[in-house]
């Protein structure tokens, strides 16, 4: 890790050489990240690994537009280069920008973050790691019929600082620490898999005490033995069927479909060259019906337990929390300066993040918290539905661009008749629309059921750590089954059954276009609120 | 860019510290100097211009293995790894993983280096860029692009110009170019990439084009803006299709994210674990007799690394041989697993190898050209690409995704009206056995594959 003296000696330095350059903006991140993975698999094979990386980053808006550049293990004069190099490029870029890059104003904070740690991941030896993996997947293999298992944990801890031209002056140090086990079973003839908690693991803010609070002993026991039981198990019945989904899949469905469409990034189309759609828009704020009155949802930068929790973004703006579906309608976005500013937003909403150095932030998620409801625990929820299925164990998760629809599957179900649990399934896939879906939540179980899980976000460069926040929810229809729908040969003999679409219903799918404040309207882009990016200010 | 002499020197120095008091030792390099500039709907973004390279140390001692990874390349950030990681095995009670990393090897050499390519300035990447964004908005005013349909709403392009040196993937994934270990392996091979995506975007329909190389003088900008435009802007009307099975065409940018997933899942280690459609697929007829699978680093439209990231030369592995399961790649560690030849397809994962996966994919074709495909067809679809593809059954390639960018209605041997994507969800297997005729294979999007046409296609939802 670099010295915080040496980090923002270096950010200064290259601040100061900014200032020489028509720079309208300037903000530098230095940034250590340490990361770590110790896995252990059956047959004493392992893997660990620790990656140490240094770097500093630079980003201005010089003429309307944006400029970025970044160096690893900079030095001095490193940091000057790239000062210049980022002018440079803000210099090129403001040939052919459209339209001048407008801020939301800010103020410039000063301050330090750290996440509450109670015992230093880093600071464990590997030789105390690998001896408590090891017992935890001696646990796993304990059954005849596991073939093969892995326990993976993971660390990560940032420190960084960040400088801006507004006089913002910022240290945070971040730490996140996960694991994910995993077991198959064989019967000779078919395989199956259970994971704890899900395909990708989890992570949570802190260190070495938060694997120790999951009771992983335990954990792995039941994972393998549900693996086992799978293998007997009945192949899920297909058709449209009342699902509870429980906390380790819906955070899948936070994570992949539901947090990406509130960034205010994606809303302005602003994120199209990585593929980064949403089919929400600005003029939906405080209108839509996102889902049922019970799905209420935000993201929140503070969360105690949250491993996306942050004082500050890589914008320098504090971390907060934001409503993002109110009682089942949308009540906000999140939001950077620039995103803000274009919306006509009176200022940002604190979630430009970015996971490496050697990254601009974009908008993203901090902690996405589904609330608890009234439900009752989770056999009551179980106890309330007539007929239908629980699912849990989320594997995969297919999204489309604009998160109209999602398709997935997980390790297990089972069949609920009459308010009982009544066999286990497996071989499951489910699909659905997005919002028909969250529109048909029924049931959401009480704050006891609650769980916190994270997991890196999947667009992020670096590692990212979101944190995702539910109870078990049930959800009135969804299509599942073992296998693909059954499909009928479509008869086209008389030619493809098309349906065009109207000019509206086209204008509908596409999103708004980033617009430039003539002055005259409301909020931070028109005008004294938002930092003007002309070289005259 | 480090030459061959001073990235022998790093590595030699930082092999020397590190095999100090262990069995074996290895040191590697990956990574290099990026340049992205990148645009959204007509807008552009920030450019980046970046260095990120790092040294990978790992060590053998007492049945363990362990490994260290810095940014600071240089003997001092070796040193400080080594250090680091003797003082963690030293600890360790002793394990059982074997020792033994591979030995020297013969590289048939690879050109991949462009000169011109690797130093390209800023202001000349960033202008390509503008190019694009020139192109969409002239064909916005309709001043060009095709005649037949102008758009309502403006034309929007998006998307990426990259360029590394050094060890850099056309994604801007790091690479491993230099590899040193203590039995006396010395490999290197530092390369250029150029890799640009457009996607055009227009009254509700998208198409996407990319193109690759290591050489920016192979790329045609003009052809990948006017194959987009063409496909984005061809006709005034959007359609919505009832879910249904129907006859499709897949374009070469479809076939190649199928095939790719087939090199995923095509390990030795998924094989023997029973993940891949390999363990009960060896020797099997698995799909059409006439498709035939070869992962191959050194065809021309390929030019990969002639070693994976443990050093161990690349050779050419059939997969699938005229339809029937035929071989799985092998990586080093599965290979010593399971007493086989390793083929050099180790899968890096942060530079350390993770299971296998081939990469340079090259699918046999036919004759046909995609407009004869087209021509045969009566009533069907044309998909032009997938996404969001994930692989829900690996042992029947099952997979679930859709048709965002591009499909479209062909009715009596004629592309028509453009349709809202769909979903669907699938066996490749299944897929790849129904095939009608297979076009011929050119590069597209990291495969070298054809377009084929298929007699039934299910899609079930529109997105």
């Amino acid at each position: 890790m670099y010295k915080s003296t040496f980090a923002k000696e270096l950010a200064h330095l290259a601040l100061e050489e900014i200032t020489k350059s028509k720079a309208t903006y300037a903000e530098v991140r230095c940034e250590s990240h340490w990361s770590e993975e110790v896995s252990l698999y059956s047959k004493g094979l392992e893997r660990a690994y620790s990656l140490v990386e240094r770097g500093l980053s630079v980003r201005v808006l010089v003429g309307g537009a944006w400029g970025f550049a970044a160096v690893s293990e900079p030095t001095r004069h490193d940091v000057q280069v790239v000062a210049r190099q980022a002018v440079t490029i803000a210099r090129i870029a403001s040939i052919t920008q459209e339209y001048p890059i407008r801020l939301a104003k800010a103020e410039p904070m000063k301050g330090i973050y750290r996440t509450k740690i109670g015992r230093d991941p880093m600071g464990v030896t590997l030789a105390d790691k690998l001896e408590y993996l090891e017992s935890i997947l001696e646990h796993l293999q304990r059954p005849d019929n596991i073939i093969n298992a892995c326990v993976r944990f993971c660390a990560h801890r940032v420190h960084k600082v960040f400088l801006s031209s507004e006089g913002a002056d910022i240290e945070q140090d971040l730490t996140s620490s996960g694991v994910r086990l995993r077991a198959y079973a064989s019967d000779g003839e078919h395989m199956q898999v259970r994971t704890y908690p899900c395909d990708s693991g989890t992570i949570l803010g802190g260190g070495w005490e938060v694997l120790e609070a999951l009771r992983l002993h335990e954990k792995a026991e039941v994972v393998a033995a549900e693996a086992g039981d799978l293998l007997s198990a009945e192949p899920c019945p297909a058709g449209l069927a009342t699902v509870i989904l429980m906390p380790d899949v819906l955070a899948q469905h936070l994570l992949h479909g539901v947090a990406p469409l509130f960034e205010l990034d994606r809303v302005m189309g602003l994120g199209v060259h990585e593929g980064h759609r949403t089919f929400l828009r600005g003029d939906n704020l405080g209108s839509f019906t996102f889902g049922s009155p019970l799905v209420n949802l935000s993201s929140d930068g503070r969360h105690p337990s949250g491993p996306g929790s942050f004082g500050y973004d890589d914008e320098g703006v504090e971390s907060e929390r934001v409503e993002l579906i109110s009682q089942g309608c949308l009540s906000g976005f999140l939001s950077g300066r620039e995103s803000a500013a274009s919306l006509g937003l009176e200022r940002s909403r604190g979630a430009m993040r970015s996971g490496s150095w050697s990254e601009p932030p974009a908008t993203r998620p901090a902690n996405i918290l589904m609330e608890p409801g009234q439900g009752g625990d989770i056999d009551a929820l179980i106890g309330d539905t007539r007929d239908g299925i629980l699912l849990e164990g989320a594997q995969r998760l297919s999204i489309d661009q604009s998160g109209y629809t999602f398709a997935g599957t997980v390790e297990q179900g089972w069949r609920i008749k009459h308010g009982k649990k009544v066999g286990l399934v497996k071989n499951i896939s489910y699909r659905g629309a997005t919002v028909p879906f969250w529109r048909s939540c029924d049931g959401v179980a009480q704050a006891s059921e609650w769980t916190m899980s994270g997991a890196y976000h999947p667009h992020a460069v670096g590692r990212l750590p979101v944190g995702l926040g539910a109870a078990p929810a049930r959800f009135a229809e969804l299509e599942v089954g073992a296998s693909p729908p059954e499909l009928v040969p479509m008869n086209t003999t008389t030619g493809l059954p098309i349906v065009l679409l109207s000019p509206q219903e086209i204008a509908d799918r596409e999103p708004i276009r980033p617009t430039v404040s003539d002055g005259s309207s409301s909020g931070a882009a028109g005008g004294s609120s938002a930092v003007e990016s002309s070289e005259e200010t | 860019m480090r030459s061959r002499d001073e990235t022998c020197r790093i590595l030699e120095s930082a092999l020397s510290i590190a095999t100090s008091g262990v069995d074996e030792a290895e040191v590697s390099l990956r990574g290099g100097s990026i340049g992205i500039s990148q645009f959204s709907r007509n807008h552009l973004h920030p450019s980046k211009e970046l260095n990120q390279e790092q040294l990978v140390v790992r060590l053998w001692a007492h049945g363990r293995s362990i490994a260290c990874g810095t940014t600071e390349v240089s003997v001092d950030g070796a040193r400080e790894c080594a250090q680091q990681l003797r003082a963690e095995i030293d600890r360790l009670t002793p394990g059982t993983e074997a020792k033994g990393l591979p030995p020297p090897q013969s590289y048939s050499p690879i050109m991949a280096y462009d000169e011109q390519t690797a130093y390209l300035p800023t202001i000349e990447r960033t202008a390509l860029a503008a190019r694009v964004l020139s192109a969409a908005i002239r064909a916005s005013k309709g001043s060009i692009g095709p005649d037949i349909y102008r758009s309502r709403g403006g034309v929007y392009a998006s998307g990426s110009f990259l360029v590394g040196r050094g060890g850099v993937g056309s994604r801007g994934e790091l690479l491993t170019y230099a590899i040193a270990n203590s039995r006396g392996l010395m490999a290197y091979h530092p390369s250029t990439i150029v890799s640009a995506r457009i996607e055009m975007e227009s009254d509700g329909r998208t198409s996407q084009g990319w193109v690759s190389s290591y050489k920016l003088d192979n790329i045609s900008l003009p052809e990948l803006i006017e194959g987009t435009l063409n496909k984005v802007l061809f006709h005034a009307h959007m359609g919505v299709l009832p879910p249904g099975t129907y006859g499709a065409v897949l374009d070469a940018e479809a076939v190649s994210s199928l095939v790719q997933i087939i090199g995923q899942q095509a390990g030795l280690a998924a094989m023997m674990e029973g993940r891949s459609f390999l363990a009960k697929g060896l020797g099997q007829q698995l799909v059409d007799e006439r498709i035939s699978i070869v992962d191959d680093h050194s065809h021309p439209r390929h030019n990969g690394a002639p070693f994976d990231c443990e050093g161990v030369t690349r050779q050419p592995v059939t997969i699938i041989d005229k339809g029937v399961g035929h071989s799985p790649v092998v990586g080093w560690a599965s290979a010593k697993r399971w007493d086989r030849s390793a083929t050099g397809h180790a899968r890096s994962d942060d530079g350390l190898s993770a299971g296998e996966a081939a990469s340079h994919l090259v699918m046999s074709g036919g004759e046909a050209s995609l407009d004869t495909l087209l021509s045969q067809t009566r009533a069907g679809v044309l998909i032009s690409a997938f996404d969001g593809l994930e692989v829900i059954e690996p042992q029947r390639l099952r997979v679930v995704g859709t048709t965002a960018h591009g499909m479209y209605a062909v009715e009596e041997g004629q592309r028509t009206t453009p349709l809202v994507g769909m979903r669907f969800d699938v066996s490749l297997l299944d897929v790849l056995s129904h095939v009608s005729e297979i076009g011929t294979s050119r590069w597209a999007s990291g495969a070298v594959v054809p377009p084929i046409r298929l007699n039934e296609f299910p899609l079930y939802a529109s997105i």
